[in-house]
């Protein structure tokens, strides 16, 4: 048989050619976000950051949509830790055989699930059951905090939207702490067992062993809820207001660049106040991602050891 | 035993048992949800729903089919990952194989950018890239939109793939006389063939749930179907771009249609999903 073969010279070709188009891709990137955003932010400059958002008059100020982007990430935080920890581990360590199995499918299966599904289920169903049997109840009974103050009007709200967005994030981390409770040597299980602690304290231990990697499944799944698209556009109302009330329609940044691209040649700098805000997105996707995947490799490095 | 302790191990045990039960319960829910509200719509269309085209505001009944969009969804997909495989590839093959290197460093920095792009802001790009250019949104579009979406994706899977082979196989290869490009094809991907082919899966459903990137770049055709390879110049819809327009449809028909668009995309992607699974670990 004779094989047709690249000599070892010609494949270095090959990767510096795919080092090449990755760089090209990133640089492209970059450069399409600084040309473009480069003009409101130089025109703009701490206008950009106002808090009042108004296409006819050209003030542009993102402050509502970024603070809307930071609540919906910041309130999901304890919903995920909640709902996914404990789902981990039901599946882990109280279910044995198939039950788990089937658990860790379903959780497998929720995680890559088109968040477009979840946004229609939130809009169509979700929305007015938590509409009348949370948010209602809870404007009742707890309406002299501000958190709860205002009257909630239609489903769609900052409050709606942080659920939909924790229940299409939950499958992810748990997927992802999985992966790092799996990782702890069994030795170290067998030694707790034996000096006789009961299994909840077992879980404890191991939980806190992997307490780095748990931070880092919940900044990435911060940067996912974060850079949600579909899901904040149907459900959290688009509403530029700023506002201490959980239960009032909000617009978050990917929300504020969808219902506007589509007229941004109508308004003078409508256009780049919108890339000025991506790249305001992606830096902070970015450092979540970033600080997320490192915390993971430092944990891997420590438990090889 | 003390009394403290018993106490707070039930405590522990009730919390994350209830927890969890809830938790569960909210992720079965948006599975039954999608069934429960498209299959009646699902079997009020039959085998149309997958060739005809959706229904038009006037119509009362949503009757009608996701035909163009599927199509659009398997094109776009389809050529998003046969782009993004190769150059995922060599990048994790490259990333694997010079291992500290300065350049792997470096390419690790560009990987993590690309992989923090968020979705909405790479439909942006693309559009100021190509739709301006072109006059018009496309297919071709949509797809690049969808490969950039894939690459930091396959990349980050097929490492952990290629980094599960132990290093002596490599080593052994090279000890034959093979050639990088052999040890890439006979070695890496030749013992890694199942997890290869399961991230291909995997990354295609991946794919074709996405969204956001095609919101301005593919359009909105829902009603033509991609008829010639001079199609991929021209717009088009895939199902989740549908779902979104449908879902923002003030026609009650249109709007209920969403749910028969959703179980269509749900069967797709269970489709997908369970052939990663199916091909993950098997000889092949």
């Amino acid at each position: 048989m004779k094989i047709r073969v690249f000599s070892a010279d010609k494949f270095v070709y090959l990767v510096g050619l795919n080092l090449a188009i990755l760089v090209v891709l990133f640089a492209l990137v970059v450069y399409v976000l600084a040309v473009k955003s480069a003009p409101s932010i130089l025109s703009l400059g701490a206008g950009l950051l106002g808090s009042v958002w108004n296409t006819d008059e050209g003030r542009y100020g993102l402050l509502a949509p970024l603070l809307g982007s930071v609540l919906v990430t910041v309130y999901s935080i304890p919903l995920i830790i909640v709902f996914s920890i404990p789902l981990v581990v039901l599946a882990e360590e109280y279910l044995r055989g198939l039950a788990g199995k089937l658990v860790n499918l379903v959780i497998d299966m929720s995680a890559g699930l088109p968040t477009v599904i979840y946004a229609y289920i939130g809009l169509a169903f979700m929305s007015n059951v938590l509409k009348d049997w949370l948010e209602r109840p809870l404007h009742e009974l707890l309406g002299f905090l501000p958190l709860f103050a205002c009257r909630p009007l239609t489903g769609q709200n900052l409050m709606t939207a942080t659920v939909i967005l924790s229940i299409s994030a939950v499958p992810y981390m748990a997927a992802l702490v999985r992966e790092s409770l799996r990782m702890i040597p069994k030795s170290y299980v067998e030694a707790s067992y034996s000096i006789g602690l009961y299994k909840e304290e077992v879980i404890l231990m191991k939980l806190s062993m992997v307490r780095p990697a748990i931070v880092s499944a919940l900044l990435l799944s911060s940067s996912r809820v974060l850079t949600e698209t579909t899901i904040v556009s149907l459900v959290a109302g688009n509403q530029y207001v700023i506002t201490p009330c959980a239960l009032s329609p909000v617009s978050t940044i990917p929300s504020l660049i969808v219902n506007n691209f589509g007229y941004s040649v109508m308004y003078p700098l409508l256009d780049s106040v919108l890339f000025a805000s991506s790249l305001i997105l992606f830096v902070l996707s970015l450092s979540l991602n970033a600080a997320g995947l490192y915390l993971n490799k430092r944990f891997r490095v420590v438990v090889s050891e | 035993m003390s009394r403290r302790r018993s106490l707070k191990v039930a405590l522990v045990r009730v919390s994350l048992l209830t927890s969890a039960l809830v938790s569960l319960t909210l992720i079965l829910v948006v599975h039954i949800v999608v069934v429960v509200y498209g299959l009646p719509l699902a079997l009020l269309n039959g085998l149309s729903l997958l060739y005809a085209t959706p229904p038009l505001p006037n119509q009362d009944a949503p009757v009608g089919g996701v035909g163009p969009s599927l199509v659009g969804t398997l094109v776009s997909s389809g050529i998003a990952v046969a782009l993004a495989t190769p150059v995922a590839l060599i990048a994790a093959f490259t990333m694997v194989e010079y291992r500290g290197r300065w350049f792997v460093d470096f390419l690790r920095v560009v990987f993590t950018s690309l992989y923090g792009l968020p979705t909405i802001t790479i439909s942006v790009i693309v559009y100021s890239l190509l739709v301006i250019p072109m006059r018009t949104q496309s297919l071709l579009a949509g797809s690049l939109s969808l490969a950039l979406v894939a690459l930091p994706v396959e990349i980050s899977y097929l490492e952990g793939v290629f980094s599960s082979i132990p290093q002596t196989y490599r080593e052994a290869g090279y000890a034959i006389g093979l050639t990088r490009w052999l040890v890439l094809r006979r070695v890496l991907i030749g013992i890694g063939k199942s997890g290869v082919a399961s991230t291909v899966a995997l990354t295609l459903a991946r794919v074709m749930g996405e969204t956001a990137p095609l919101l301005f770049t593919i359009g909105n055709a829902i009603n033509t179907y991609p008829s010639s390879l001079y199609s991929l110049l021209q717009p088009s819809s895939t199902i989740t771009t549908l779902i979104f327009t449908l879902s923002s449809s003030p026609f009650p028909s249109q709007f209920q249609f969403a749910w028969a668009a959703s179980l269509v995309l749900y069967v797709v992607y269970t489709a997908l999903f369970a052939l990663s699974r199916m091909v993950r670990g098997v000889e092949l």
